[in-house]
């Protein structure tokens, strides 16, 4: 026991020491809120400088944290220890990636007309506290934990999203965002504390080697355990949780909208895949509870998840076809790339337990190449829209021709979601298509090449208002900061589609 | 690196014309021509080269690049992997399991390749892979005809290549491509809205289609495949006719679905037995080891992707729609080169990698009644029509199932028609099209019932219509005939037998049969439409202010026409071109895949 | 490459140099050279100087050519070994070739110099020597060539220049109607003559691989084997006989026979010039010649054995051609226009040649191909000339007319008589020839049905004889129909006359060519002896006792061969036997014919013939609707098939599009679906108002109250269902 205690104390001072970015961006939020409180007539410019600054300075300190490995913030139990946070080469890929989609979204920010002119302060607090529980949210290990750090994220997120108290639409957005996700919380802290009553621990691999030990019962896990979905797959805005996504990506500030539809997406699909490679560690041969025969008719996790997916992606194809609302159009492509993704943690849950299985490789590339092209295409539509207030498809009438830099972007941006060549968009589906094959999820394969196929409906609709329809305005000036951003967010997306091999390494080696 | 150039020449010459201002249209023009006509310079030392028997053949660069390989590998594994090499095939078997252990311990491989055991498996992994598809690649049928071979890592992680080629199947339809282009440009002058849009698009269009009639990885097929589609729907849908934007999404939404399909089959066969491998040529000398369940699925997804191309009834009706609304070198091209995207998948993808299944009687039977119903139904069609446009449109489908029917038959005959019917069609309906768009021009309007002495307003253009019309007629004399007889001969030539391990379904004859009338119905709506035409006194006091050709409609018309009629006087000249080429697919493929 | 070769190459070429001058002319001047007529002209003489030269020192001397000359060169080669298919240009000079080569060009000459005169006045004059050029070029190698293929492409050549100068008018929509006519009707032969090369082709390409497929030769040696028991054919009988068939077909188009006949009275919309040369003299007959050139295949197994009698394909054949003659020659009996009556007289002589080859004897239906050329396009220049004189094609605008032009009604007579049979004039001996074949091949049957050709071809005979000499009497004789254009005529210039004399003088002598002792003293029979299968065969079949007994069968009036065939031996017998009547008969058909056309035409002045003959008159309709086979075509099939054409039309439309389209809204409506879900119940609130309410009424009013309530209900609603998939599928 004494040794325990003195484990444990050591796993709480080493915690400290791998906490650093979290402690940055706390002091971030905290620095930014008091800005926005004392100094007087802050200019929004000043508060995203700070931010970038603080933002910059924690992805310094985290960048560390690409070697380290290991669970902080634990206590030993029975010569075991069990960590609330893990810092490894996944949870860091996506700490990165949400804190450069916050990075991002920042300019984005800057340019949106309701933000013009106002403190500022305030909003960039709460996008750095969300990404602040989106960390949390990548590198939980303990479903507490996950729990604490969705909440936080979302918290905050709800907040950004009635940010603008004059639009009726963001506040309606926020309180609809507010309800469902308590209702999401709700339900996800229900199944957590079934199952903690089934193993008597929270943490992932306490939970597995207690399944693996003794068994639990059946129908009551599974209960427990699709609660616990329910509640990530309300962050990752996946069939059946993903009724909030449209009016809330409607509602909320677009800078936000972008910042949600990624980063939250990702932290979503950070936490979930840990989950899942807890409940199917595949180590044990008799690892009952969600059986690791993949495509039999039971009931299985492979199963559950290669359904969500062909629901997520169909519905939210289908929803986006008659949608006029740019914002909603995306939101629902976002649930239909939802789906998307999950084939991959569905084909990553079946091969759990083969040598070959495990490969995030696929899951990691398409977020790469998702974090460029929705950015691109969000950043193009919030620049737009401040400049026209264009709201609806047909307000993209002729941009072709009024912007065409912009328009550029966001075609190939579009073509990159619709998942054409040479994009990073099709790379990156490729790879999703392909491992589903390997892994005889054929149907799955087949039905997300005919959404692909569908989906080319509302993407094209867009492309061609841009470029078919005729409007008469006049040019839109964009501005040189939006023209570079532009430039970093679409480039990468054609580098990806062309000259990926590179990527394909990188992103295998961030799993775990 | 002549392929590479003739690829990426229009590609750089739409980034030139990006660059270039919009106002100056003549310079866009003058640029874009330049730049094809350029493109089209390799193109035909490629032609001229191939014809001479020049440029290294695909054998020699594949093994010299096989060597260079090994002699990369790690120096403990280089023998090891030589003496395996020896037998490539066998090696294929294991190859399964070994991309599962890819990254496991050394034990896990099989007794033969333990030995790579002692200097880590991974790490000689990669050499051996690259040198078995290279063997495997050299000693595939294709190798023995492809020449000009470019061969590199694109994306090693894939085993992705960058692998372009040409040969006897290929090289007809680049130079077609190369050719259609020049012609089009100068036609295009008369574009005068968004220039500089149309003419980037249109170099993009080339650099597609000429990957695509190279490549010889499938990957990179299938992304020249896809970069086809996207100039092609703003092309419609910009410049196009009145309900254009229908036209361009069917077309592309179409397209799209086809190669979804396809995608799937390629990631199926890349998959398969643990290979891990695009390369179309590895692929094909395996092929034959597939089980036949695996061979049908593989050639009814490519089918579908193909057939869409082609097009094949029932999959054709987004072709008169493209067509009627596609500004009239739009059409030109989707008639002369896009089209013969099918046909060349089928030749170069479907039999090659399930050569069993193509062989089968169930897709004999399904192709040979596809194209039948082309013809005849296409003709049917094409003979009610009102629009002058989507007429040709529905002789497009007509001329396209005699390609299908060959390739039922899949006798020396019936193979080569189709292949050659690809080419002169490619070369007879961009004429009709280039007439249609030259009368569009004139009249603004294409209704068929309002014409009439079109032939004294305009006796020198009526002179090209007369052989563009005749060429597709099959009058014997033109192109067309060769290629249309050598179908039918072939197609009644067809008999059942067995080679190898597998029977060799033939079409039954009556197919044939029934295709014939198809003849009669093409010289109806031909010589109907020639009546309404050209016959006759103008119906309108305007058509006798009708202006006969100028020199650019001549320009783009002329080689056409003297393609008809030399091609027609003397098809040897490229039948000998195609005809090693296709005389060892059509054995491979009776052969059951040569095993 | 042998001499005659050369020379036979060269008069091809010669008019294909005409037309290639003239085209590059237009294409880099746009515009035709002036003398085009004479560059034509010359070129078409100088062929006409080399045919006769080969004629006259090749087939007078010696019994003519004892082999033919063949060369052959590559034309294009595919496959490899087993699988190859080789086609060769091949060549092949014998003395029906030379023969042929003369008639054409005689007539194709005389028909230059006489359009030089007849088309002077028209537009584009210059392009009807331009189209006379190809025409004559694709005739002459359709005649050198002895490859199926090749005789195929020259065939559909010949077709298309007739198409051109049919519509050689087009302004007139009947001159366009009737060219597209011809050449529809003809491509509908034209598919079954392809079905037919491409079954030979195909069985004889993978049969007898790496060697040039579908020449003659080639065609002829596979039919020898078949009738010893071997060869290619062997276990393909039954597509030797439909191949005969389908080739058949192509010359049923070609030489307008029944039912297919249609296009050739209405091809006279073309230049008379044109009619002369294509639609009289050379090109209709080149179905003859072409079946004549398939014989043995028509004949089948028992060619070699003279066992043929029976062969399906040749009666077949036979009957055809006895139906054509006889039907044709009742519609001619109606016709009131001039050039129509004479198209109707070529289809009736043209099915007496599809007779003869019918019954098997290939010696007199080439015979009367030969003289009829000759009389043919006399009388049709003739037609020319007086309609030039009166400017009508109707015969009740003409009459009288021998008085204004005697050059022409001379040579017109003496055609009329040569077409009618009588003795001294060419046509007797060919027309005597073919009815006397058909009457043994009557006897040799020893049955009623053996007769058929016979009854058809002697009732033909007489009929030829009257309506021959109804258009000239009503032409020439009696009082003018129409006194203005009468006072008007006058006799056409000596270009236009001098062919008419020319043609009128071989329609006289052509004939004695086959005179027992004719031209070639001591050889007999020579033109039978050289246009038959001894010189086809003789490739193939050197020198077999099956030839032998063949050879001696073709020439027929001539005792059999010492231990020739019993079949062949029998017809022999009987060909002997109804040598006498049959020319006895036919002469009592000329005499009655031209008599009865007298009385009532000259006598009486009948215009119209059966008018005024009662038990006639209710067939006038029948026969002024040509036997309604037409009027079938026009108003039933075309009109059926531009239905179908319809069907197919509105069939894409709406069904194969329309799915494809469905399929498309199909999804737009889920999408639709899920979209209203999404504008209402998801998105009630803030835009549930207004159209996307109203849409769905009360019955969502459910939904809108309540949205987010809603929506977590269905978020609940889900998971639960995934959980009663878990716990039902446990």
């Amino acid at each position: 026991m004494g040794n325990d205690f003195s484990q444990t104390q050591d796993l709480i001072s080493r915690g400290l020491a791998g906490f650093i970015p979290e402690l940055v961006l706390s002091a971030l939020v905290c620095v930014l809120l008091l800005a926005d409180l004392f100094i007087r007539g802050v200019k929004p410019r000043t508060t995203a400088w700070i931010a970038t600054i603080g933002l910059v300075l924690a992805g310094a300190t985290l960048w560390p944290r690409l070697a380290a490995s290991g669970e902080i913030f634990g206590w030993m139990q029975g010569g075991t220890q069990q960590g609330l946070l893990v810092t490894d080469r996944f949870a860091w890929f996506f700490q990165m990636f949400c804190l450069a989609t916050a990075l991002a979204t920042l300019p984005m920010a800057l340019d949106h007309a309701a933000f013009r002119a106002r403190r500022m302060g305030e909003y960039h607090a709460l996008v750095v506290a969300a990404t602040l529980g989106m960390f949390m949210m990548a590198g939980a290990v303990n479903l507490l934990i996950a729990w604490l750090g969705i909440e936080f994220a979302s918290m905050a997120s709800y907040l950004a999203t009635a940010f603008d108290k004059r639009d009726r639409r963001g506040s309606e957005g926020g309180i609809k965002y507010v309800i469902y996700g308590s209702v999401a919380s709700g339900v996800m802290l229900y199944g957590l504390s079934l199952i903690y009553g089934m193993t008597g621990s929270l943490h992932y691999g306490a939970i597995a080697q207690q399944l693996q030990v003794s068994g639990a019962s059946d129908l009551g896990l599974m209960t427990a355990a699709l609660l616990v979905f329910g509640g990530f797959a309300y962050k990752m805005a996946a069939f059946p949780m993903h009724f909030w996504c449209p009016d809330v990506y409607e509602g909320a500030p677009t800078p936000f909208t972008a910042y949600l539809s990624v980063a939250s997406k990702a932290a979503g699909f950070a936490v979930f895949v840990r989950f899942i490679a807890a409940f199917t560690t595949g180590e044990g041969p008799s690892f009952v509870a969600f059986g690791s025969v993949p495509f039999d008719a039971s009931f299985g996790w492979p199963t559950l998840i290669a359904a969500a997916a062909a629901l997520s992606m169909t519905v939210g194809n289908l929803a986006a076809l008659w949608q006029t609302n740019v914002k909603r159009m995306l939101a629902w492509s976002s649930v239909a790339q939802a789906g998307y993704l999950l084939m991959a943690v569905a084909v990553y849950a079946a091969g759990r337990g083969r040598p070959s299985g495990g490969d995030l490789g696929p899951l990691i590339f398409y977020f790469i190449a998702y974090f460029f092209m929705n950015l691109g295409a969000f950043h193009v539509v919030t620049v737009i829209a401040s400049r026209t207030g264009a709201q609806h498809v047909e307000d993209f009438n002729g941009l072709g021709r009024r912007a065409p830099w912009m328009a550029f972007g966001l075609t190939v941006c579009l073509l990159s979601l619709l998942g054409v060549p040479p994009t990073g968009g099709f790379t990156g589906k490729l790879q999703l298509l392909q491992t589903a094959v390997e892994n005889h999820l054929v149907w799955l394969a087949v039905l997300a090449g005919i959404n692909t196929a569908i989906s080319a409906f509302y993407y094209f609709k867009l492309i061609r208002c841009m470029y078919l329809h005729e409007n008469q305005a006049g040019l839109v000036t964009t501005g040189t900061t939006n023209a570079v951003l532009l430039a970093l967010l679409v480039l990468p997306v054609l580098v990806l589609g062309l000259a990926f091999s590179p990527f394909i390494e990188l992103s295998r080696s961030f799993g775990f | 690196m002549l392929l590479t150039l003739a690829i990426f020449l229009p590609l750089l010459g739409m980034a030139v014309v990006l660059l270039l201002p919009s106002a100056n249209k003549n310079l866009i023009r003058w640029t874009a021509t330049a730049f094809a006509a350029a493109a089209f310079i390799p193109i035909i030392v490629l032609s001229k080269g191939y014809g001479g028997g020049e440029g290294d053949s695909a054998e020699k660069t594949l093994l010299a690049q096989r060597d260079a390989v090994v002699a990369a590998a790690p120096a403990a594994a280089r023998e090891t992997i030589k003496s395996l090499l020896k037998e490539p095939k066998k090696l294929t078997k294991q190859l399964e399991a070994w991309s599962d252990h890819e990254h496991a311990p050394a034990s896990a491989l099989s007794d033969e390749l333990k030995p790579l055991a002692q200097v880590a498996a991974a790490d000689a992994y990669p050499a051996l892979h690259e040198a078995w598809e290279l063997t495997l690649a050299a000693e595939s049928v294709l190798a023995k005809d492809l020449r000009y071979v470019e061969y590199g890592q694109w994306i090693p992680a894939f085993n992705i290549h960058y692998f372009l080629g040409t040969d006897g199947l290929s090289m007809p339809l680049i130079f077609l491509t190369g050719l259609l282009w020049v012609l089009c440009f100068v036609y295009s002058y008369s574009i005068e809205e968004g220039v500089k849009g149309y003419f980037a698009l249109f170099l993009l269009l080339e650099t597609g289609l000429l990957g695509v009639f190279s490549a010889l990885d499938f990957f990179l097929f299938y992304v020249f495949w896809e970069i086809v589609l996207l100039p092609m729907y703003f092309l419609i849908g910009y410049w196009g006719g009145p309900n254009r934007l229908y036209a361009a999404i069917k077309f592309f939404i179409y397209t799209l679905v086809g190669s979804v399909l396809m995608l799937v089959a390629m990631l199926a066969l890349y998959w398969k037995d643990g290979m891990d491998s695009f390369n179309l040529l590895t692929l094909t000398s395996v092929s034959g080891g597939f089980d036949m369940h695996f061979q049908m699925w593989i050639f009814l997804a490519l089918f579908m992707g193909f057939a869409i191309k082609v097009p094949v009834f029932p999959f054709h009706t987004w072709l008169p729609d493209a067509h009627v609304q596609a500004p009239t070198a739009v059409s030109v091209v989707l008639a002369g080169v896009l089209l013969k995207m099918g046909g060349y998948g089928f030749y170069r993808f479907s039999y090659t990698l399930a050569p069993d299944a193509g062989v089968s009687q169930a897709m004999v039977l399904m192709i040979g009644i596809l194209g039948l119903i082309n013809i005849v139904y296409g003709a049917l069609c094409a003979m009610a029509q009102k629009d002058f446009k989507s007429l040709v449109a529905y002789s497009s489908v007509s001329h396209m199932g005699f390609v299908l029917l060959g390739m039922a038959a899949m006798t020396t005959e019936g193979m080569q028609g189709s292949v050659l019917q690809m080419f002169n069609h490619g070369v007879s309906s961009a004429m009709m099209f280039l007439l249609v768009g030259v009368l569009y021009e004139r009249a603004h309007h294409r209704d068929l019932d309002r014409f009439g002495g079109i032939g004294l307003q305009m006796p020198y253009y009526t002179g090209f219509a007369i052989i563009g019309f005749f060429a597709s007629l099959g009058l014997p004399g033109l192109n067309g005939f060769i290629s249309e007889a050598l179908v039918f001969m072939g197609s009644f030539n067809s008999s059942e037998f067995f080679a190898g391990n597998s029977t060799v379904y033939a079409l039954p004859r009556w197919i044939v049969y029934l295709a014939l009338p198809g003849v009669v119905f093409t010289a109806g709506y031909i010589l109907w439409t020639v009546q309404r035409v050209y016959m006759g006194t103008a119906k309108k006091e305007e058509y006798k202010t009708f202006k006969d050709l100028n020199w650019r409609e001549v320009f783009s018309l002329t080689p056409l026409a003297a393609m008809c009629i030399i091609f027609g006087v003397w098809p040897a000249l490229i039948l000998d071109y195609m005809n090693a080429t296709l005389d060892h697919l059509r054995a491979f493929v009776v052969s059951g895949g040569g095993i | 490459m042998p001499d005659t070769i050369k020379i036979a190459l060269l008069i091809v070429v010669l008019p294909l140099a005409a037309w290639v001058l003239g085209f590059a002319h237009a294409a880099f001047r746009r515009r035709l050279p002036a003398c085009q007529d004479w560059i034509s002209t010359v070129a078409v003489g100088g062929s006409m100087a080399l045919s006769l030269w080969l004629f006259f020192t090749k087939v007078l001397p010696g019994g003519g050519m004892a082999a033919p000359e063949v060369w052959s060169c590559r034309w294009f080669a595919i496959g490899s070994g087993a699988n190859a298919f080789i086609l060769n240009f091949d060549v092949m000079v014998d003395n029906l070739t030379i023969l042929m080569n003369c008639v054409v060009t005689i007539v194709a000459f005389l028909v230059h110099v006489y359009s030089r005169s007849y088309m002077h006045d028209e537009d584009r004059y210059p392009r009807f020597f331009l189209h006379l050029s190809l025409f004559t070029f694709s005739m002459l190698g359709l005649l050198v060539t002895s490859n199926l293929m090749m005789l195929f492409i020259f065939w559909e050549l010949v077709g298309v220049c007739s198409y051109f100068l049919i519509g050689f008018f087009f302004l007139k929509k009947s001159a366009g109607d009737a060219s597209k006519k011809a050449f529809v009707v003809n491509r509908i032969g034209d598919a079954f003559f392809m079905a037919g090369i491409f079954m030979i082709g195909g069985i004889l390409s993978k049969q007898w691989p790496g060697e040039g497929v579908l020449s003659f030769q080639r065609i002829w040696e596979s039919i020898a084997l078949l009738g010893q028991g071997t060869g290619p054919w062997i276990g393909h009988e039954t597509e030797v006989a439909l191949a005969g068939v389908f080739i058949f077909m192509g010359c049923v188009t070609k030489s307008a026979q029944f039912p297919l006949h249609v296009w050739l009275p209405d091809a006279m919309e073309g230049p008379t010039p044109v009619s002369a040369l294509i639609h009289a003299a050379t090109m209709v007959a080149a179905g003859v010649y072409m079946v004549a050139r398939m014989f043995p295949l028509m004949a089948g197994k028992g060619y070699t054995s003279g066992e043929f009698f029976d062969s399906p394909a040749l009666w077949v054949i036979a009957i055809t051609g006895g139906i054509t003659a006889l039907m044709s020659g009742t519609i001619a009996l109606v016709q009131s226009d001039l050039k129509k009556g004479l198209a109707y007289s070529t289809c009736s002589q043209l099915g007496y040649m599809v007779m003869a080859l019918g019954v098997g004897s290939m010696g007199a239906g080439l015979f009367h191909l030969f003289t009829h050329a000759f009389f043919k396009a006399c009388l049709f220049l003739g037609s020319g000339s007086v309609i030039h004189a009166v400017h009508s094609q109707e015969m009740k605008d003409m009459g009288g007319l021998k008085k204004k032009m005697p050059l022409t009604y001379a040579t017109f007579l003496v055609s009329c008589l040569a077409i009618a049979g009588t003795p001294l004039f060419s046509g007797f001996l060919s027309k005597e020839a073919v009815l006397g074949q058909a009457a043994a091949f009557g006897a040799h049957h020893q049955g009623v049905l053996g007769w058929i050709p016979f009854a058809l071809a002697a009732a033909t005979a007489f009929l030829t004889a009257f309506y021959m000499f109804r258009l000239l009497f009503l032409t020439f004789h009696g009082k003018p129909g129409n006194q203005h254009k009468f006072d008007h005529a006058h006799e056409s210039p000596f270009a236009m006359s001098m062919p008419l004399v020319v043609l009128a003088i071989l329609a006289v002598i052509a004939g004695g060519i086959a005179l027992p002792g004719g031209l070639d003293l001591g050889t007999g029979h020579w033109f039978q002896d050289r246009v038959n299968d001894k010189v086809l065969v003789q490739q193939a079949m050197p020198e077999s006792a099956a030839f032998k007994d063949m050879q001696a069968h073709m020439v027929h009036l001539h005792e059999p061969a010492h231990g020739a065939n019993a079949a062949i031996a029998s017809f022999h017998e009987h060909a002997h036997h109804v040598h006498a009547p049959v020319m006895y008969m036919s002469l009592a058909a000329v005499i009655i014919g031209i008599g009865g056309a007298w009385l009532l035409f000259v006598r009486r002045r009948h215009i119209d013939l059966v008018g005024g003959i009662p038990p006639l008159a209710r067939y006038r309709e029948v026969l002024r609707n040509l036997y309604y086979v037409d009027w079938f075509y026009c108003q039933r099939v075309v009109p059926t098939g531009k239905d179908i054409a319809d069907l197919a039309k509105a069939f894409d439309k709406h069904v194969v599009d329309a799915i494809v389209n469905a399929v498309a809204r199909g999804g737009a409506h889920v999408a639709w679906f899920a979209g209203r879900v999404d504008a209402i119940v998801v998105d009630g609130a803030v835009n549930g108002s207004g159209a996307s309410m109203m849409a769905l009424g009360r019955f969502c009013r459910g939904f809108v109250n309540g949205r987010i309530q809603d929506y977590v209900k269905y978020t609940v609603w889900g998971l639960g269902l995934l959980l009663i998939w878990a716990v039902l599928a446990h």
